[in-house]
């Protein structure tokens, strides 16, 4: 809880009274009425001389502390009966430490130390109830009235949910604001970009026509291969090119995954049935294919079956690369592995069109 | 399959007698009632931190305004005739000061407080709530136990704020902690809700935690009195400067700041007419060459 802006007029007022009271040093009370203050230190036997604040600049009198330490402690006797009385009765608990506060005006520090004494207070009682063995907390379905009505608790819940509200509206601006400046500065070094590739292209331009005035305008000119060859020499790679280049030299693996995924070819329509595989009934349980049902059963029998393309019955289709039966099986139960390879009909369509591998 | 014994009527009678019978320490009983009342002209927030007080303490009565500002032995009667041992009176002054009479009726002792710094329940920063009537676990701290003063403001606010037990308009349960903390000769007073780990299916002190309910505010004794509300002063607090000393002395730093700045101008009226500039011999160059020009 922040509670230094929150209680604001509390710092201020204790401030003040901080201040005043070095400054007026132990004056005489100006609005006591003390009704019957007529006796007043006449028999007080434990009078001492005023506190630290006394004997300052103050013009008035100092004022007489008074401390009647026996009569005090007649008084308490008097009206005593807590000590008696069991604890239940009355529930107090007296911490064994004083609070460590250095400056009173810290809303804090001093806050912090009054929610500690009452914690530590808090588990004491606990700790008694349970040794009474007597019921403390409220169970939760235990419904009674409150201190603060359901309305009165429904504006706090507003209240908290709009201070979140303007925190994190703030948060949203501000990166807003961030934003903002640094899409700008993109954008310039964007303009700066396009503006020195202006430039360069026209400087290409220039030159090449410096050299064909010195080739004397020998041969046929192909103005766009020729500034594609200047181009090319001041940047070595285009970003396609140097991976394209690895590819060539990538393992099947590569390949493989190429033509599953990209650099070249249709990509979407890969793993639609055609025509040819529509028609295929090889890979039917009980059709014509020889290998179907007992390829299939055999390959989800374990996992020894598994990436080798299918069970013994499809022998020879097995061998061709994995169509119908048994590359079902080699594909049963989710094993993954080798699955674009085995797709039905793709290897083929793959052969027909001349692309891939 | 072995047999349970069922319990015996001979037993049963024992183990619950065991249970009802109070330990044979503290056969005093709490059968403590305040009475609250205010003086005329309390404002709005004092009158708020009445309600508050009444709200918190079930075992408390409420009687209408007290006219009289002289005669507060009035009060003492009211309390004889609501039947009250303890009484908080909350006497406003000039519409901006409170002070709060803690007494015990009819025989003293009493306390007089001055009281800053007031937050009420109806702050919507206090977020916390607690069963209205549950019983409260009052916190002290060590300085209660140390100074003879002390001591007996602690009897005093456990007998006018620790709530009877079965009480008729109190709850069996205790969820908030009302604490009293000296610090700077002043007592603050802070009542907090205690709320629980939701995790766990037994209440523990585990993951225990508090939220503030309010109300809070600073307490600062001023006299305490042997008597009920008068008597011999049994101690008086020397650090104590009413509000009204010390408005006094903010008035007259802002007079002593008109004064010295009323006082260094005609100081710096009579040292320039004393010190007059020399004569300066260039003044009229500019002017002489100008009209020449001319």
């Amino acid at each position: 809880m922040d509670s230094s802006d929150e209680f604001d007029e509390e710092g201020s007022l204790s401030s003040l009274d901080e201040e005043e009271a070095a400054l007026a040093g132990g004056l005489s009370e100006s609005d006591g009425d003390f009704g019957e203050d007529g006796m007043l230190g006449e028999d007080a036997e434990d009078v001492r001389e005023g506190g630290e604040t006394n004997g300052a600049t103050g013009p008035a009198q100092p004022r007489k502390q008074i401390y009647n330490t026996e009569q005090l402690h007649d008084k308490l006797e008097d009206i005593a009966w807590t000590e008696q009385a069991e604890w239940l009765e009355t529930q107090v608990i007296t911490s064994d430490s004083r609070p460590q506060i250095d400056n009173v005006e810290d809303d804090l520090t001093r806050e912090l130390a009054f929610f500690n004494q009452a914690l530590d207070a808090a588990k004491q009682a606990v700790g008694r109830f349970e040794a009474a063995g007597v019921p403390w907390a409220r169970p939760p379905d235990y419904y009674a009235e409150m201190v603060k009505s359901d309305q009165h608790m429904s504006q706090v819940k507003q209240q908290l949910v709009h201070q979140q509200q303007t925190i994190e509206g703030a948060d949203e601006r501000r990166k807003q604001r961030e934003l903002k400046k640094y899409s700008k500065e993109v954008q310039a070094e964007k303009r700066k970009e396009r503006a020195q590739e202006k430039k360069r292209s026209i400087a290409d331009v220039s030159r090449l026509r410096k050299r064909r005035a010195q080739q004397g305008y020998a041969g046929e000119l192909d103005v766009e291969a020729e500034l594609a060859g200047m181009e090319e020499r001041r940047r070595p790679f285009s970003a396609g090119e140097r991976i394209r280049g690895g590819i060539a030299k990538g393992g099947k693996k590569r390949q493989a995954k190429d033509s599953k995924f990209g650099f070249g070819g249709r990509k979407r329509l890969g793993k639609q049935n055609d025509a040819a595989s529509a028609a295929d009934m090889s890979s039917m349980p009980g059709g014509r294919g020889r290998g179907g049902f007992r390829g299939r059963a055999r390959g989800r029998g374990g996992p020894s079956s598994r990436g080798r393309g299918g069970g013994f019955g499809g022998a020879g289709s097995s061998r061709a690369g994995g169509r119908g039966g048994p590359s079902r099986g080699g594909s049963g139960r989710g094993s993954g592995k080798g699955r674009g390879g085995n797709r039905p009909g793709k290897a083929r369509r793959a052969a027909s069109r001349g692309r891939g591998s | 399959m072995v047999k349970r014994r069922a319990p015996g009527p001979a037993e049963e009678p024992d183990a619950k007698q065991l249970k009802t019978v109070p330990e044979t320490i503290g056969t005093q009983r709490n059968r403590e009632k305040v009475l609250i009342l205010s003086s005329r002209g309390i404002t709005y927030r004092y009158r708020h931190l009445m309600l508050d007080m009444l709200q918190l303490l079930p075992h408390s009565k409420k009687d209408s305004k007290l006219d009289t500002k002289a005669d507060r032995g009035i009060i003492n009667e009211v309390a004889e005739m609501k039947g009250c041992g303890n009484v908080m009176f909350f006497e406003a002054r000039k519409k901006k000061d409170l002070y709060v009479w803690l007494a015990k009726t009819p025989s003293g002792p009493s306390v007089k407080f001055h009281v800053a710094n007031v937050h009420t329940m109806a702050e919507l920063k206090l977020s916390g709530n607690h069963l209205k009537g549950s019983r409260p676990v009052l916190s002290f701290d060590q300085a209660f136990d140390e100074e003879p003063h002390l001591q007996l403001l602690k009897e005093m606010f456990t007998h006018t704020f620790a709530t009877p037990k079965r009480h008729q308009r109190s709850k069996p349960f205790s969820d908030h902690v009302l604490s009293f903390t000296c610090v700077d000769g002043r007592v603050w007073l802070r009542n907090y809700q205690v709320t629980l780990a939701n995790t766990q299916r037994k209440p523990s002190a585990e993951g225990m935690s508090l939220v503030e309910v309010g109300p809070r505010c600073c307490m600062d004794p001023i006299k305490m009195f042997a008597g009920s509300f008068g008597g011999p002063v049994l101690y008086d607090n020397p650090a104590y400067v009413s509000p009204n000393r010390i408005r006094a002395m903010l008035k007259q730093k802002k007079m002593a700041r008109y004064g010295s700045k009323v006082q260094s101008r005609s100081q710096r009226r009579t040292h320039v007419a004393e010190n007059p500039l020399p004569q300066d011999e260039f003044a009229n160059v500019f002017k002489a060459a100008a009209i020449n020009a001319l």
